[in-house]
């Protein structure tokens, strides 16, 4: 298990949104814009580009975020589901399965490619601005990232000091910090290298370094976080809002982030978006991280408890033994049954869960009650609707963080991280 | 310089640098691609050389190179731009 399988896994993944949104599209087409169907459309972009950021795929991530701020907009009520907009999410939506397309197949993009997806942005741009009504929002900058910037940047101070296995496990911290260039201004950073051994005892695979970043932008603490889900466990992370001394900024930086009430006389729009935000985290609140490397040792270690149970069920009816060849019998079936249940659990999708919700998933012994009562094949990423439904083994595999070495990564860079790079290595 | 290529490169530069007790200046025109393993090795580089005394700069950076330097706000490892620019 490593990227190779992890990167169809996405694919396949971003293709089940990606009809998803396509079908809740439809339905709004019908003149509904009920406020769920939007949502699970945003969150579909959302999605796809947090997913696409991890992989380095970089045209999908600035064109799935431009969407994402439009269908922002759009949820926050701020811009009317006109048939228009339908129509052109919908070719958006098709453009976005057409950059996908050589992602899955290892082939090159196909040029023509970059100007339709810029053509649309820019009709795109023009929806979301022109009827994006208010002076709280009409500010609008052109920038990609108009929706988010508008609301009310705030400035934070994030630590993050990566594990030493991060690097052999395939991951790439600079990634970590692009992906935030994203989403954030980053305006000051400094490499921590202190704990870079002396030269000789360097070992060139470890990772060491560390990076203090002051970020500015009006995603939240746990948007800032949940760009290291992928790392959480392998890495020392603090996001912390900084008392704003510099900056000359147009509201006061919240002394408690995690308060609705703190942003929410500074700008109504914070507080919509807050209510939004909490309106989500209310149905996506329950998850679960399964570190898929050890259920993957237990898949393969039950792979050979299969195998050693039918070499001694043979046995057991050469020698033919009844006692013994009842018991071998019952051995296999209680193997089949584990192996049976192990399969399952692995349908789970392990996904990167919703920012913020890992301590009440953790600690919450109803919830996590709840969820494997309900099914043993857990809805990991759960939602208003099951977005992410159960898909054949395989597929929700990649996300399960199993990138184990690094060689088995350099097939991976070469078809997906950095084509060019990649060939002129 | 990834981390693909970083544990040969990592001692091929040391013995360079060792070899050559007066080099400065590292000319990394021909990197294609930096990641975090590279960015380390190129501050071992540099600590290397000062712990024997010097100070090491990067020459001609490629695109990928400058690009890290930038995100990572270590523009001090270049070469004064004047210098870097007449290099090449």
């Amino acid at each position: 298990m490593d990227l190779n399988e992890a990167l169809p896994g996405f694919v396949a993944e971003a293709g089940d949104l990606l009809r998803e949104m396509e079908s809740a599209l439809l339905e709004c087409s019908g003149g509904t814009t009920d406020a769920e169907k939007i949502n699970l459309i945003f969150r579909s972009a959302h999605t796809i580009k947090g997913s696409a950021g991890l992989f380095g795929l970089d045209p999908i991530v600035s064109f799935v975020h431009v969407v994402e701020t439009a269908l922002d907009q759009v949820r926050l009520g701020h811009v009317p589901m006109t048939e228009e907009l339908v129509t052109l999410l919908l070719r958006c939506k098709d453009h976005i399965e057409a950059l996908l397309e050589p992602v899955g197949t290892g082939g090159v993009p196909d040029v023509s490619l970059e100007g339709r997806g810029a053509g649309l942005l820019t009709a795109l741009r023009q929806i979301a601005e022109v009827s994006a009504p208010g002076a709280g929002s009409a500010t609008g900058s052109d920038q990609n990232r108009a929706a988010r910037t508008v609301a009310a940047p705030v400035d934070w101070r994030v630590s993050v000091r990566f594990g030493p296995g991060v690097l052999a496990a395939g991951m790439d911290p600079l990634g970590f910090i692009r992906y935030l260039q994203t989403f954030c201004e980053i305006r000051a950073l400094k490499v921590l290298d202190d704990q870079l051994p002396p030269p000789a005892q360097m070992d060139p695979e470890t990772c060491y370094l560390g990076f203090e970043m002051e970020l500015r932008t009006a995603s939240g603490q746990a948007t800032i976080e949940s760009a290291f889900d992928f790392v959480r466990e392998d890495c020392m992370l603090s996001v912390t809002p900084m008392v704003d001394t510099t900056a000359p900024s147009v509201r006061a930086a919240p002394t408690a982030p995690a308060a609705p009430a703190a942003r929410g006389d500074a700008a109504e729009e914070p507080a919509k978006k807050q209510a939004a935000a909490s309106g989500d985290s209310s149905a996506a609140t329950a998850f679960i991280r399964v570190d898929a490397a050890k259920l993957d040792s237990l898949i393969t270690t039950i792979g050979e408890l299969i195998t050693a149970a039918a070499g001694a069920n043979l046995l057991a009816r050469r020698s033919g033994g009844s006692e013994l060849q009842e018991s071998t019998s019952t051995l296999t079936s209680l193997v089949e049954q584990v192996r049976e249940g192990a399969l399952q659990l692995r349908m789970v999708k392990m996904v990167a869960r919703s920012p913020g919700s890992k301590e009440s998933c953790v600690t919450s012994p109803r919830s996590l009650g709840r969820r494997f009562n309900s099914s043993s094949v857990a809805r990991i990423r759960n939602s208003t609707k099951p977005s992410w439904s159960v898909s054949p083994i395989p597929s929700p595999t990649w996300c399960g963080m199993r990138w184990t070495t690094v060689s088995s990564l350099r097939k991976y860079g070469s078809h997906a991280a950095n084509p060019q790079s990649a060939r002129s290595r | 310089m990834t981390i693909y290529t970083c544990g040969e490169l990592k001692s091929r530069l040391l013995e360079e640098l060792s070899a050559h007790s007066d080099a400065t200046r590292l000319d990394l025109s021909h990197v294609v691609e930096l990641d975090t393993a590279g960015l380390q090795l190129l501050l071992t580089a540099r600590r290397y050389a000062s712990d024997a005394g010097r100070e090491l700069r990067v020459a001609n950076p490629s695109r990928a190179v400058a690009d890290v330097l930038e995100l990572c706000r270590l523009g001090a490892l270049l070469e004064p731009a004047a210098a870097a620019s007449a290099e090449a």
